[in-house]
């Protein structure tokens, strides 16, 4: 599917401002998510929404030509958007299998979803925070790491290595940087970002508490170039930065 | 009370990110939520507060006027309550309580609407009264009897009490005379207003007062 032509507006609700979730549509024929509409009934308190419309198997004729399962009830609903009044709903399978089908990018960590399973992402995907102090996560996030990772973190503290890197979510180690960011990408982009940061606890001016918020995009933006290359451990990063930024100029 | 919460989170950050048309949205500090005083019931109130710039070719044009918005927990399947706060001469809010008279914000509100839209709505109201259905029935009267001194009135009302960048230094002097005869001045300010700017008739009226 091609992922850049969804437009996220024409797959939310203008009730709840979210991506549609079991979409049904009115008459007129505008569409909503099936637990918003129960607000839309005429002359009903909109927030007793414990009450459920039984679905009624019987068919109607043609009036909703992009649904075969209509919802038949005595219900009258007002649109949202055109006040027209529609007897009952059906819904949309057309649009609910778009949901399930088309897929684009989270918008705060460019993660690919399908609509529906963006839907639930976005409640707990918060836009990108270059690093967290480790006294605002909660315990459980930091993880024991495993006797291979434990080996690599101790030679990296130790200067003998600085050119591969243990995986901050499995046990795996070895990774050089451009493997290690393959492999995050591949195997735990579903996984909880939150995590240190294997280059930045090995560097000799890392912080090994920081836990950046999300592990990925810190790697993608943060670690750029392989240290190996330009490092000369004695300085800070900013100076080796400037250092590189000069060694590129003088390249071209 | 959660989808309403949520709405207006959702709403919040979009006014915030996409605003040009000189409307502006602020959460309170503090407590979001309150119970409503005059009730007893656990039902949950939002109270935000919102301003807009009077519409450019108007009395109100470059004045900033505040408004108080209580989302009441069936939002948004009922219309949220709003308010005036700024002191304005408008037919169809109210010169003394801020009320506002638009159909938006009663029959007339659909789900689909946003606090950005009522904020874009009352930003078309100042630009176009609708003297035949008015909250303030002296100001109404005046904005179909007397144009001129509507707008007058109007643009003295902006610059003392919004910003308004258009002093009347005539409306100006009227007021102060009767605030030097020891009269409060927004009280003197509503009666000369609502008089026509005739300092005897206002006086008259303040003193049955």
């Amino acid at each position: 599917m091609d992922q850049t032509e969804v437009n996220l507006e024409d797959f939310t609700c203008s009730i709840c401002r979210e991506i549609f979730q079991s979409p049904v549509s009115l008459s007129c024929p505008h569409t909503y998510c099936q637990s918003c509409i129960i607000g839309l009934r005429k002359h009903s308190d909109p927030l007793s929404t414990s009450e459920s419309i039984p679905p009624v198997s019987s068919l109607r004729s043609g009036s909703f030509s992009h649904s075969t399962h209509v919802h038949q009830s005595n219900q009258c609903f007002v649109c949202a958007i055109c006040r027209q009044e529609s007897l009952g709903y059906v819904r949309y399978r057309e649009l609910e299998n778009q949901l399930n089908t088309l897929e684009t990018s989270c918008s705060n960590c460019s993660m690919i979803f399908t609509l529906s399973d963006l839907r639930k992402h976005l409640e707990t995907c918060l836009p990108i925070k270059q690093h967290e102090n480790i006294q605002t996560i909660p315990g459980t996030t930091i993880r024991q790491l495993s006797d291979s990772q434990t080996k690599a973190l101790q030679l990296a503290q130790a200067g003998d290595n600085r050119s591969t890197f243990q995986c901050p979510f499995c046990p795996r180690a070895n990774f050089s940087l451009t493997h290690l960011r393959q492999h995050i990408k591949k195997r735990h982009l579903g996984e909880d970002q939150r995590r240190v940061c294997p280059i930045c606890s090995s560097m000799p001016w890392g912080d090994k508490s920081m836990i950046s918020s999300n592990i990925y995009q810190h790697i993608k933006n943060r670690h750029q170039f392989d240290y190996d290359t330009y490092v000369n451990y004695e300085q800070d990063e900013e100076a080796m930065m400037r250092e590189a930024l000069q060694a590129s100029l003088y390249n071209q | 009370m959660n989808i309403a919460m949520n709405r207006i989170m959702k709403e919040f950050k979009e006014v915030v990110a996409n605003e040009s048309n000189g409307i502006e949205l602020h959460m309170p500090e503090g407590e979001l939520t309150r119970n409503p005083s005059n009730s007893s019931s656990n039902k949950k109130e939002i109270y935000l507060s919102g301003s807009l710039l009077g519409p450019p070719d108007t009395p109100y044009a470059g004045a900033r006027f505040h408004v108080d918005i209580i989302v009441v927990d069936t939002y948004p399947f009922n219309p949220p309550k709003v308010r005036f706060t700024t002191k304005i001469w408008h037919p169809n809010i109210s010169s003394v309580t801020g009320a506002i008279c638009l159909d938006i914000l009663k029959d007339q509100w659909a789900a689909a609407m946003t606090i950005r839209t009522v904020l874009l709505s009352l930003q078309a109201l100042l630009a176009t009264p609708e003297p035949d259905d008015p909250q303030d029935a002296v100001v109404a009267n005046q904005y179909k009897k007397d144009r001129k001194l509507f707008e007058k009135t109007a643009r003295h009302w902006a610059n003392v009490y919004a910003n308004g960048p258009t002093p009347e230094p005539e409306c100006d002097a009227a007021v102060k005379s009767l605030a030097e005869m020891g009269f409060d001045e927004e009280k003197a300010r509503a009666a000369l207003s609502s008089m026509h700017w005739n300092t005897s008739d206002a006086l008259e009226s303040l003193c049955k007062a």
